[in-house]
């Protein structure tokens, strides 16, 4: 991990960046099968480790904490059948991508940001 | 996971849906026809869809995000319906007794199914847009 360019911030960035994707994936797969017979809604598994990280922050953490607590989020995420839903329900399907878009684009801009702070403070210069 | 697979997801989704409509056409355009080339009045089809995802689910396993491929068996089937009998001895397909046999296509049932494909249809449009937005704008980082 290059000490210069990487922070723990841009690493939760991009690991939130890439848990949208597979977000995006499920709810595309639970759409187009909205008229298979027998086919239960799939959801992704919630993050534990995110969950921590943010119980970390509120609480208030020394940096090694945070960094041992991010080198600890998990590569890939499981998916599940959910247990309430028999079936796709499309409004659901479409307000969870809504909100998913949303959150992706939320994320890309977040680290848009902070790429300008890394290239001021590299330039020394405020634009 | 990449962009492509989840638009190759969505896109087998309009693919059904439009087989269902392909399907529904054929089903309105027959719905008169009293001799097939099988000898018997025309027979209802439908598309199916069918998941073997249930095979791969053991208990509480949870499975990866790379195994979703959207819709993957589909068929289509002829639906076991009694014939509609009318009686009209003069046709050319009247049976011994006089009644013609029709196709038991419900035109009711069958704008019903027409309005649900073209929704999920849609639904699928709007999945492969935003997945769209949002690998374009992953391309804008760097830009002003």
């Amino acid at each position: 991990m290059s000490v210069f360019l990487e922070s723990v911030t841009s690493q939760m960035l991009l690991h939130a960046l890439d848990r949208s994707v597979m977000q995006h994936a499920v709810i595309a797969n639970n759409v187009a099968n909205v008229n298979t017979e027998n086919f239960k809604p799939f959801r992704l598994e919630e993050s534990q480790q995110m969950n921590d990280i943010a119980q970390l922050l509120s609480k208030g953490v020394d940096s090694k904490e945070l960094a041992n607590a991010v080198d600890r989020l998990p590569d890939a995420y499981g998916i599940y059948e959910s247990e309430l839903a028999t079936e796709v329900i499309l409004d659901q399907e479409i307000v969870e991508l809504t909100k998913n878009t949303l959150n992706y684009q939320a994320l890309l801009t977040a680290k848009s940001k902070m790429g300008n702070l890394l290239s001021q403070a590299i330039s020394g210069r405020i634009e | 996971m990449d962009w492509v697979s989840s638009i190759d997801i969505s896109l087998s989704g309009m693919n059904f849906q439009k087989l269902r409509l392909d399907v529904l056409a054929t089903n309105i355009a027959n719905s008169h026809t009293t001799r097939t080339s099988s000898g018997t009045a025309y027979k209802a089809l439908e598309a199916v869809a069918t998941t073997d995802f249930a095979d791969l689910i053991d208990g509480n396993e949870l499975l990866g995000v790379d195994l979703l491929s959207g819709v993957t068996d589909v068929s289509v089937v002829e639906k076991d319906a009694l014939p509609r009998l009318q009686f009209d001895p003069g046709h050319p397909d009247a049976n011994g007794d006089g009644y013609v046999a029709y196709p038991n296509i419900d035109p009711v049932k069958s704008m019903a199914d027409l309005v649900t494909a073209t929704r999920a249809y849609e639904a699928n449009v709007r999945v492969l847009n935003a997945g769209k937005l949002m690998a374009l704008k992953a391309l804008e980082i760097g830009g002003k």
